[in-house]
């Protein structure tokens, strides 16, 4: 059984006077225990709203699911104090943004002891009137065992001299100690799953290598789940197990890592793929997507990557169906529906296209599209 | 813009930008308590570098946050003064220019920023952004001065009636069009990017990148592009300077650099690109520490701190020079007391081990 399983999430938020926003529709996401699974996707393609969903952190949307159970029970159906307990207990967030993520007025080591507390990790006291005294007055004692199991944790993500980076504020430390605090601070409630929303993008690239090992040894170490939230496949292609691609609020593709990039079969999952600087492309060319992702308002009825689709054909009008690609790889795409594998999809079509008309190259939201429907063999 | 490579190589073309031993020096204390008493500490961002950018290339600059390229990019375009070294200009020494002297100049080198929306007025519409150089520099008004504009706006694939929408109306992409369209504008020679595309979506940067490319072509432009995406640069450099701590450790042509690194601070970074395709890395020991203080760089090569590579004695003793690569070509060069090392000595060379760097790290200061 999988530790997260949701079936069919729409998130809609209103709009006073307009029209609601349909952020989120038609998301099925499992993640199983211990594993690392990835949520991939464009800005606006709802991967956030998703994430957020599974802590109830969303104010005022209307959130509907078939299912949305965390080791089998309903998380909707749970009241506010149970999922107080939940957040942290089971299941902690850390964010892409730490220095705004963390109380710029506390020292990190207060913060993660705090947590520690709460989460009753430790034989001591989180009443108001001790924490209103400790917050206040006196601090946390240095002997305390929350302050201990703080320093502990700090050791744990790989910081040096943890005892006296815990004395220090966040605005002292450097993004990647910053976003290990964070680490340390969600394990410190001792969650079985850690929803991770793009944790290394502000990061250079040799603290994000470092940051991925560090989150991979965790989920080794401490049978950790974690949901990764990221935009670049590259990170998924190192760190996760499996993954889930989206698409504009819509699930596109999922499986297991190797399975969806050794053999990805959805037209968006290729395009994206093939949009990757790799150095291989001698002429200066890079293939791309032309177009942009439709806005929650003006999505398409059916497949709502159509439009940008160079594979599209009538039937894309119609719902997103399941093609079980692999097991455990499912591809939603109409190509499949017929049994027939459709062969290469030609994204050469569509980036000449997009290079000399260059009047109407993407990114226009409002731009008219005529964007060609082949589907070439070989 | 990898069209150019041969071009470099064989016919050297002239020799746009050349900027030798450029330093910038930022003073930490500039308040009157810190003059009285005399806080002279200076943040040295960068460090003595030499960049030439020759005509219709693209050079790009890489390196961590805080490793000096972007202050490197503003001052060679002359943003910032110099504290020290020379800055040529199509054969004019523009380092001790300011105020009218610095306008034509102004005209010919423009500069992208990341972030569009901070670099466009938000009270503005886009079309009159774009449009407002023209009338500074006295290049066109009246309507041949919209003309123009909307001319460009469809260049870069946006649609002439964009040019009366606001910054906050248009998406990412669009607003990185409007951005080329206004450093476009007064029809300059060299173009600085800084990180044009990092806050793009991967589809979009390959949009993006592919435009800029098609623009180099179309109208004859050089390139200046400071990133920290290596797969960025490579895809669209001819040559690479490599920096760290204000200094340039490793530069050479995008092949050099990505097929035959020889500093091990870019062997590194080619390590940490998280990749696709290349399944798991579990071996990589990822760089450890942090760039050292730019107020206080360690003493000798300033990557020795954290160096895999580590020569006790002459690693912090001696800061290493600019040397050519043997069997490389000469526009290759790295600085790093290793490639001085004897095949012997490097065989029997055993580097300090991760707790022993952290010790040498502690005791220099780095």
């Amino acid at each position: 059984m999988s530790l997260l399983d949701i079936e069919d999430l729409a998130v809609t938020f209103p709009v006073e006077d307009g029209p609601d926003v349909p952020a989120v529709d038609g998301v099925d996401l499992q993640v199983a225990a211990g594993e690392i699974h990835g949520l991939v996707g464009e800005s606006g393609s709802g991967k956030s709203v998703t994430a957020r969903s599974i802590m109830r952190l969303l104010d005022g949307a209307e959130v509907s699911a078939d299912r949305f159970d965390y080791r089998g029970e309903d998380l909707y159906a749970k009241s506010e104090a149970e999922m107080r307990r939940v957040r942290g207990d089971e299941i902690a967030m850390v964010f892409q943004d730490s220095l705004s993520a963390l109380n710029p007025v506390m020292t990190v080591g207060e913060q993660i002891a705090e947590v520690v507390r709460h989460h009753g990790a430790v034989d001591e006291s989180a009443g108001l009137l001790s924490e209103l005294r400790r917050k206040y007055v006196t601090g946390t004692s240095k002997s305390a065992p929350s302050w201990r199991r703080a320093v502990d944790l700090l050791e744990t993500v790989g910081i040096p001299d943890p005892e006296e980076v815990a004395t220090t504020y966040p605005h002292q430390l450097s993004g990647g100690q910053r976003q290990r605090v964070m680490i340390a601070s969600a394990l410190g409630g001792d969650p079985s799953l850690i929803v991770a929303d793009e944790p290394t993008t502000a990061l250079d690239v040799t603290v994000e290598a470092s940051i991925l090992d560090e989150l991979r040894r965790l989920c080794d170490e401490f049978d950790v789940a974690i949901l990764l939230i990221t935009h670049d496949l590259g990170v998924v292609a190192e760190t996760c197990d499996s993954v889930t691609v989206m698409y504009s609020g819509s699930v596109m593709e999922h499986g297991r890592t190797d399975q969806l990039f050794e053999n990805p079969a959805h037209p968006y999952t290729k395009g994206l793929l093939r949009s990757i600087p790799d150095g291989t492309a001698t002429d200066g060319e890079l293939t791309t997507i032309p177009g942009s992702a439709p806005e929650p308002a003006e999505r398409p009825a059916g497949c709502p990557f159509r439009d940008r689709c160079p594979a599209a054909f009538d039937a894309c009008t119609d719902p997103l169906p399941e093609h079980v690609v692999d097991a455990g790889h499912v591809a939603r795409c109409h190509l499949y529906t017929d049994g027939d594998d459709p062969g290469e999809v030609s994204w050469e079509t569509a980036a000449n296209v997009d290079d000399e008309t260059n009047g109407t190259v993407g990114d226009t939201e409002t731009a008219d599209r005529t964007t060609p429907t082949e589907v070439t063999d070989g | 813009m990898s069209t150019h490579t041969t071009t470099t190589t064989e016919e050297r073309p002239r020799e746009l930008l050349q900027a030798s031993n450029v330093k910038k020096h930022f003073p930490v204390g500039e308040g009157l308590f810190d003059r009285l008493f005399g806080d002279d500490r200076v943040v040295r961002a960068v460090d003595g570098v030499d960049l030439t950018v020759h005509a219709g290339e693209t050079v790009g600059i890489v390196g961590e946050s805080g490793s000096g390229k972007s202050t490197l990019g503003r001052t060679v375009s002359r943003l910032y003064d110099p504290t020290d070294g020379s800055i040529v200009f199509d054969n004019e020494h523009i380092e001790t220019y300011s105020g009218r002297a610095l306008r034509p100049i102004r005209r010919r080198v423009q500069y992208v920023f990341q972030d569009p929306l901070s670099a466009l007025n938000p009270r503005k519409t886009v079309g009159e952004s774009v449009a407002r150089p023209l009338s500074v520099h006295d290049i066109a008004s009246g309507e041949e001065k919209w003309e123009r504009v909307a001319d460009l706006f469809e260049e870069v694939g946006l649609s002439a009636s964009q040019m009366n929408a606001y910054p906050h109306e248009l998406s990412g992409g669009q607003r990185q069009r409007v951005g080329l369209c206004r450093a476009l504008v007064t029809e300059p020679d060299l173009v600085v990017f800084d990180e044009p595309v990092s806050a793009l979506d991967v589809t979009l940067q390959a949009q993006i990148l592919n435009l800029v490319n098609r623009l180099q072509r179309e109208f004859d432009l050089s390139y200046l592009l400071i990133s920290h995406d290596l797969t960025v640069v490579r895809q669209v450099c001819d040559r690479i300077a490599v920096m760290y701590a204000g200094e340039i450790v490793e530069r050479g042509s995008a092949r050099d650099i990505f097929e035959n690194p020889q500093h091990p601070y870019t062997r590194s970074l080619l390590d940490s690109i998280p990749q696709v395709g290349g399944g798991r890395k579990s071996d990589r020991e990822p760089l450890g520490g942090q760039p050292p203080s730019a107020t206080n760089p360690p003493n000798g090569c300033r990557f020795h701190p954290r160096c895999p590579e580590f020569i006790d004695g002459r690693c912090s003793g001696e800061n290493p020079a600019l040397q050519s690569i043997e069997g490389d070509g000469p526009a290759h060069e790295a600085a790093c007391h290793w490639l001085d090392q004897s095949e012997g000595e490097r065989a029997t060379h055993t580097p300090p081990s991760r707790a022993e760097r952290e010790v040498i790290r502690e005791s220099s200061g780095g």
